[in-house]
């Protein structure tokens, strides 16, 4: 009994002793967004607090984070917007309809195939395409881009939500006398809602996230904040506070997504890792 | 009401062929169960007939109107689902009106049936629940009204009765019945539960690897089993089977030990049948029973005995194998003292007993 | 309910299908397939910008024979590709294995909390992780030798030293993705049937017989499939390596991404980065497919045996 009590408490402590691991380093990167340059060069643990990295990141002339901020959300929204209703509207159709096999085997396999194959090896074909028809740098390109990119995940998020509907509700639908349409929007649409909200989310935080399409496909209007972040990273002199006020920023997102969604990432993650 | 029928249907799932080739008439206003084991493909032929299924070959008509090539929706059919597939996000409202309101019925209209198939199934008080906030039962019920709201042409049922348990089922099954009482609509009902078949059918559709292997009222089915298949599926608990050689001395008919005896004209004739090997079934009720040896009995000595509170069985081994005993009333005081080892005699009654040939197809019996 | 109106419902449920699959098709064929039909064709030509436009010589296999002969860059790359997925995984597996038995053991406090930082790096963006370390793991004003000075150790140049910097960037990595095992094992370990636990609990003498004998074999579909998926998933590792050392010091952290990316967009050898693509592309599917193929034949023998 003593003994797998300690044991117990071993193990628990293993577990909040990498949670720990997770948690310090990361504070202490964002500690660094309220700190002045020279305090952080020094490492000064305790130092005077200030907003003025944030002033200068969001405000300054030479800055064009709050722009970036901008692109990365209208990127997000828009091409979640695009790949939650084609992703779904396709879940209802694999799962349920009558739909050849290798129309179905087609899809899903290629879905899966693109999800694991290295995003960078279509990254060189995707700026020539986009650049032949002028269309290199703009929303339109990185929306769509973005949109395939995070398809494949968000596809098979909601084939798993819409196909744990039990069939049976759609027959019963179908007797009282719904089209595949109908079915869709007035069955099937409002009991995926949650599965949708998952996905959702998943699929804003992965556009937000992205940086191998942002990289190469963005022009200097439409950057995002992962290549703003890597950009300040990269100058000669680097400008540590700004760049950990902008890092605070971009994880925002991510922060509020735990704090009111966790299970739903939760299931989502899951959902779409045992595919 | 309306008559349905069914010819020529065929289905495979890939290579796999669920249904061979299917005929079936329904008369209108029929209460028809398609009963058999699991796989015997009882669900497919239901879902085939309200169009949830593609078809291979073969036609499905309702009065005479080919309506093979249908959507579900235009049938005209209302299905009653296992799991009942009530809509989650709609009230018990308006899981009874959507098929209604799906047709652009008038409101009126839609408010007076609603009302007159609340009331029909006591579910008063519900209407503005979701289902999730109400017992089986009552889910159940609703999943009924949802189907009669529509007064279809045909009523479909997918085993409605499975999920309920053992009481409940049992009441529910009185309530049905009275129910197509009353409404009269012609009703196609499927079950793996023979008890299910029994009582509620008028007739009993037998199917096995999606065969038919006999159409019937319950009586027909359970006293004239045109094969060894189903004499065994219907009847609780089972029949006997014993296979064996038929004989004749003087005019009396002997299947191994056993005396087969015929009460009359009007029963079983064994004039005309060649003596050979046969299978002989004998339901455990087809017995008497004695403590002494009689002539044409066999012994059993008994292994083991069952008191169900109405009836006593007895099991036990006799030289033509294991067998069930039903221990009739008249014997109840001996059941009471009986002991495991004891051996009893028993023989077949009179007209007790089915006589199969070696393809199992029915030759004569009781 | 005429002929007439059947056959529309008919055709509006066909329509239906079509529409419904088309964003999805369209999206794969224009964006996916179509780019790997053309890097393949881009793969034979010599690609010159001249005057911002480009101009395409057909070289043949020329691409492909250079890569396979005379490169070097690429290769080293693949092989830190490779050293990467067997260390930088098994970390990840062992790590998370134990602490979801752990978990699993030791009764939950604090659930939530603890799933909620465990969260927290798979949905910060991998830039920021990038960032992050390379803030710790700086020369000179990073967290890391900050830590050592106070015991009178370092400085340590975790990211400049070619022999420290491949393992550096795996540190990160199995700091990055072992939350994720962990996740995936604890719910792997919670669908386990709770009575055949019991039972092991029963029938066994030590904790470790019950890992050894029943846990391990019922999780080994979970176990196995998850790690495929980070092996694969292992060769799509490209933005912390930007980030921390962009490959370097000379080839030490070079991965195959930063190759393609670097031959692509920093070099604009089009046609060489296209076959580059070509290769890496084809093998990893070929790996894929392998491990879906050896994935599908162990769940249909089981199904087989049960």
């Amino acid at each position: 009994m003593n003994r797998s009590r300690v044991g117990g408490l071993l193990a628990n402590s293993v577990v909040w002793g990498y949670a720990l691991m997770i948690l310090g380093p990361t504070l202490w990167v964002l500690s660094n967004a309220f700190k002045f340059k020279i305090d952080i060069i020094t490492g000064a643990t305790l130092s005077p607090f200030t907003w003025m990295n944030f002033q200068e990141l969001l405000f300054s002339r030479q800055s064009d984070f709050l722009a970036n901020l901008f692109n990365s959300a209208l990127i997000g929204v828009v091409s979640t917007a695009i790949v939650i209703i084609a992703a779904t509207m396709a879940a209802f159709t694999l799962a349920y309809l009558e739909v050849k096999p290798w129309v179905r085997w087609a899809i899903l396999g290629w879905a899966l195939l693109f999800h694991m194959l290295p995003t960078l090896t279509f990254v060189g074909s995707w700026y020539l395409m986009y650049s032949s028809i002028g269309l290199h740098g703009t929303y339109f390109a990185v929306i769509m881009t973005h949109a395939v990119h995070n398809l494949p995940m968000a596809l098979f998020l909601m084939v798993s939500f819409v196909g744990a509907l039990p069939r049976e509700l759609i027959q019963a639908a179908r007797m009282d006398g719904c089209t595949y349409a109908q079915v869709f929007w007035r069955i099937v649409f409002p009991l995926v809602r949650g599965g949708m909200i998952a996905a959702t989310a998943l699929t804003f935080i992965f556009s937000w996230s992205d940086f191998a399409i942002s990289l190469t496909l963005t022009s200097r209007d439409t950057m995002t904040v992962p290549v703003a972040i890597a950009t300040f990273a990269q100058e000669y002199d680097i400008r540590y506070g700004e760049m950990a006020a902008g890092t605070l920023l971009s994880i925002m997102p991510a922060l509020l997504l735990i704090l009111v969604g966790q299970n739903f990432i939760v299931r989502g993650l899951l959902a779409g890792a045992v595919k | 009401m309306s008559n349905v029928s069914l010819r020529g249907l065929k289905k495979s799932y890939g290579s796999v062929e669920v249904i061979p080739s299917l005929d079936l008439d329904i008369r209108s206003g029929e209460f028809v169960v398609l009963v058999g084991p699991s796989g015997s493909g009882k669900s497919t032929l239901l879902r085939m007939i309200a169009g949830l299924e593609s078809i291979d070959a073969g036609t499905v008509s309702v009065e005479g109107e080919d309506v093979t090539q249908r959507d579900p929706g235009d049938r005209d059919m209302a299905m009653v689902f296992q799991s009942y597939a009530l809509y989650p996000h709609m009230t018990v409202a308006e899981n009874m009106t959507f098929a209604l309101r799906m047709r652009g019925m008038d409101k009126t209209t839609i408010g007076e049936r609603l009302t007159e198939s609340v009331r029909m199934l006591s579910l008063e008080g519900l209407e503005h629940r979701k289902p999730g906030q109400l017992s089986g039962g009552q889910r159940q019920r609703v999943a009924m009204g949802r189907a009669i709201v529509r007064q279809p042409r045909v009523f479909l049922f997918d085993e409605p009765l499975s999920n309920l348990d053992a009481k409940l089922r049992a009441r529910t099954r009185i309530e049905l019945r009275e129910l197509h009482e009353k409404l009269g609509a012609t009703s196609i009902f499927v079950t793996h539960d023979q008890i299910e078949a029994m009582t509620m059918a008028d007739r009993i559709v037998l199917l096995e690897k999606g065969r038919i292997q006999q159409v019937g009222s319950p009586r027909e089915i359970y006293e004239r089993p045109r094969n060894t298949f189903v004499a065994s599926f219907i009847g609780s608990p089972e029949i006997n089977m014993m296979e064996g050689k038929l004989w004749f001395d003087n005019g009396t008919a002997w299947f191994e030990q056993l005396v087969l005896r015929s009460r009359g004209s009007e029963s079983a004739s064994l004039a005309g049948v060649a003596a050979g090997g046969y299978t002989l079934g004998i339901r455990p009720e087809g017995f008497d029973i004695a403590r002494e040896p009689l002539e044409g009995s066999v012994p059993m000595v008994v292994g083991a005995v069952e008191y169900t509170g109405s009836d006593t069985y007895a099991f036990g081994k006799s030289p033509m194998g294991d067998l069930t005993v039903k221990i009739a009333a008249d014997f109840q005081a001996v059941a009471e003292t009986l002991h495991t080892g004891e051996t009893l005699h028993v023989k077949a009654l009179a007209d007790g007993w089915h006589l199969f040939d070696s393809s199992g197809e029915r030759v004569t019996g009781g | 309910m005429a002929p007439a109106g059947l056959d529309e419902k008919a055709r509006r449920n066909r329509r239906w299908v079509v529409v419904s699959l088309l964003p999805v098709a369209a999206f794969f064929i224009v964006l996916t397939a179509f780019p790997v039909v053309n890097l393949l064709g881009l793969s034979f030509f010599h690609v010159e910008w001249q005057d911002g436009a480009a101009r395409f010589d057909f070289v043949g296999m020329e691409n492909f024979r250079r890569l396979f002969s005379q490169e070097t860059v690429f290769w080293a790359g693949v092989r830190n590709n490779i050293v990467f997925a067997v260390v930088a995984v098994s970390g990840q597996m062992i790590l998370g294995f134990s602490m979801a038995l752990a978990v699993k053991t030791a009764g939950s406090y604090g659930r939530a909390l603890l799933t909620g930082i465990f969260l927290l790096p798979i949905v910060v963006p991998p830039i920021v992780i990038g960032t992050m370390w390379r803030l710790i793991m700086g020369r000179e004003f990073g967290l890391a030798n900050t830590l050592l000075g106070f015991f009178g150790l370092g400085p340590v140049d975790w990211l400049g030293d070619p022999d420290l910097a491949l393992a550096s960037v795996i540190f990160v990595d199995i700091w990055h993705w072992t939350p994720f095992v962990f996740l995936l094992m604890l719910a792997g370990l919670e669908s386990l049937d709770g009575e055949v636990l019991e039972a092991a609990r029963i029938d066994t003498v030590s904790r470790w017989q019950q890992i050894r004998h029943v846990i391990m074999p019922m999780m080994l579909p979970t176990i196995a499939i998850t790690l495929l998926f980070r092996v694969i998933l292992s060769f799509k590792v490209f933005d912390e390596v930007y980030l921390l050392t962009s490959g370097g010091p000379g080839t030490a952290t070079e991965v195959v991404n930063f190759s393609i990316y670097r031959t692509f967009f920093r070099q604009d050898q089009v046609g060489y980065g296209a076959a580059m693509s070509v290769v890496t592309l084809f093998s990893i599917s070929l790996i894929i497919i392998l491990a879906r193929a050896f994935v599908q034949r162990r769940a249909s023998r089981r199904e087989a045996a049960t």
